[in-house]
């Protein structure tokens, strides 16, 4: 679905987009905050793409945290934020200066309304700066909501329900390291096939201003 | 309608705030002008950053500019921040409050405007702290508890005297090796041992000195074994052993000999110099058998076999006739 210069190209963009959300971050957890995207890809369910899912890099069996908002007119879809609901305690342990220790699993019921307030707003960030900058990228103004938080039980059956027919996933494996912890989660941008195009066209047009 | 309006906003039970693109408060409810004493009076045309100096540090700052340049909304969440518009926490005499803030942008004939939302979450944090403090304090006294609970295991399976195990440890031991059964190849010692003559120690020079005498025994036989096999004492000069995991009868042979020879040097209690000796017999799993029962009862038939003909050695069960010294 992407070939490798695209992919090379909306890592680049992403990774920087991502550096103003760590800027964000560190300030706000009073910390340094890193965020990188080592990995993208486009999922599409309803074809055999050529980049397979790995549902285990999506959603790990369990509870996990998903943050969602909508946007756009022209350029439209939904973006999630999703990682694991243990990983979601330790950022928001360590954005409140509450040190948890990375190796003790917690439990997903110890979070607390407090916790999904703080984890909406490093949500809010991360999403704001990728939407945002996409928006920039492709020359389109793009209206959104304010992220919504929830805790949602999967079972490995359910892993994919997220994931419906004829909806693009642009998927950005997310790393953050911040005291001294890491903590995988994903970004995935779900776009309209017109929405994917534009912004592969603009992925594309900068390639060609490249090879010029 | 317009007094309808201002009435509405009066009557909400969060915080709404509105400023144009001068950072210029244009718009100030009920519940504002009550949580920080002010009224719409006195801060309407004023700067945000002016009543609210939080709005001054550069962070703040940047958040308002951005909804102002990119139209983006942004949430802040009070158990991060803290309290923005309280009297009491402005002036920093109370820390307990917190409120979240919604941040979003309004446009209006070409005139762009930031709302923002507060709400009031302070009761909420302060339980979620009592929560939390009252996990942090059953999972302390169950910490504390599990800590007991593992001491009270501990002595329930200790000698006092010795620090060895005791019958009750070695039980279990020998029970948890003999089920499952070992490897094919790996042999398993059990050593039942006692002193000769112990009970004359106790006689001719009292219990002082023959506890003594226990306790060194003890330190002897831990010192010949290695950290893996298991010493316990049964109970008065009662002593056994378990071998693990030893590859040949030879090698049981050097142990036994080890153990054996760690009584040659005479015991030193206080000024006492102590010639002390000691008989064992050995049963050896899996040829002597596997089950607890009957593994001990034959060290013990090879012990009386040591005592019978002479003491001051050990014997094996399945060697009829032979005790070594």
């Amino acid at each position: 679905m992407l070939n490798e210069m695209q992919k090379d190209i909306l890592k680049e963009y992403i990774n920087v987009f991502l550096g103003q959300a760590a800027k964000m971050l560190s300030e706000m957890a009073n910390q340094r905050v890193l965020l990188s995207v080592p990995e993208i890809a486009i999922v599409n369910l309803s074809e055999n793409s050529e980049d397979t899912l790995d549902p285990s890099k999506l959603f790990s069996h369990g509870h996990i945290v998903s943050s969602s908002m909508k946007f756009g007119h022209d350029f439209s879809g939904r973006a999630l934020l999703i990682f694991p609901a243990t990983k979601a305690k330790l950022l928001v342990d360590a954005c409140m200066g509450e040190m948890s220790n990375p190796d003790e699993p917690s439990n997903p019921a110890e979070l607390a309304d407090t916790d999904f307030d703080v984890l909406k707003e490093i949500s809010n960030v991360i999403l704001n700066s990728v939407i945002g900058e996409f928006g920039n990228l492709i020359g389109t103004k793009l209206d959104f909501s304010l992220p919504t938080v929830e805790l949602v039980f999967v079972s490995e059956n359910e892993q994919q329900m997220y994931l419906k027919n004829n909806v693009y996933m642009l998927m950005l494996y997310t790393n953050f390291t911040l005291a001294e912890a890491q903590i995988d989660g994903v970004v995935i941008v779900a776009l309209g096939m017109d929405s994917l195009n534009m912004l592969l066209s603009k992925v594309d047009e900068i390639i060609g201003t490249l090879n010029e | 309608m317009n007094k309808l309006f201002y009435d509405l906003l009066d009557k909400l039970t969060l915080g709404v705030l509105l400023i144009n693109d001068q950072h210029e408060i244009v718009l100030w409810n009920e519940w504002m002008a009550s949580k920080t004493q002010m009224s719409s009076v006195q801060v309407i045309n004023h700067k945000l950053s002016e009543i609210c100096p939080r709005f001054a540090l550069p962070m703040y700052k940047t958040i308002i500019q951005n909804a102002f340049d990119s139209g983006h909304g942004r949430f802040i969440s009070g158990a991060v921040h803290g309290s923005f518009f309280n009297q009491e926490a402005l002036e920093g005499s109370d820390v307990s409050f917190r409120q979240n803030l919604q941040i979003e942008v309004l446009d209006s004939e070409e005139k762009r405007f930031v709302l923002i939302q507060v709400h009031d979450i302070s009761s909420q944090h302060k339980k979620v702290q009592q929560m939390k403090h009252f996990i942090k304090t059953l999972e302390t006294e169950n910490d504390e508890i599990r800590q007991i609970e593992e001491e009270s295991r501990l002595l329930a399976q200790t000698d006092p005297l010795t620090g060895l195990h005791n019958r009750l440890s070695f039980m279990s031991h020998l029970s948890s090796l003999v089920h499952p059964i070992p490897p094919e190849k790996e042999l398993t010692g059990i050593v039942y041992l006692d002193l000769d003559a112990f009970k004359s120690v106790n006689d001719q020079y009292g219990h002082a000195v023959g506890d003594a005498v226990l306790q060194e025994t003890a330190h002897r036989l831990k010192a010949s074994v290695r950290s893996t096999d298991l010493v316990c004492r049964l109970g008065g000069d009662e002593f056994t052993l378990i071998l693990n995991a030893i590859h040949s009868i030879t090698d049981l042979v050097h142990i036994a000999n080890k153990i054996f020879n760690s009584f040659t040097a005479p015991f030193q209690i206080g000024t006492l110099t102590l010639k002390v000796n000691c008989s064992f017999g050995l049963s050896i799993m899996p040829q002597d058998g596997h089950e607890t029962k009957e593994l001990m009862e034959k060290a013990d038939l090879a012990l009386y076999r040591v005592k019978k003909l002479g003491k001051a050695g050990f014997a094996f069960y399945s060697e009829k006739e032979k005790v070594y010294r």
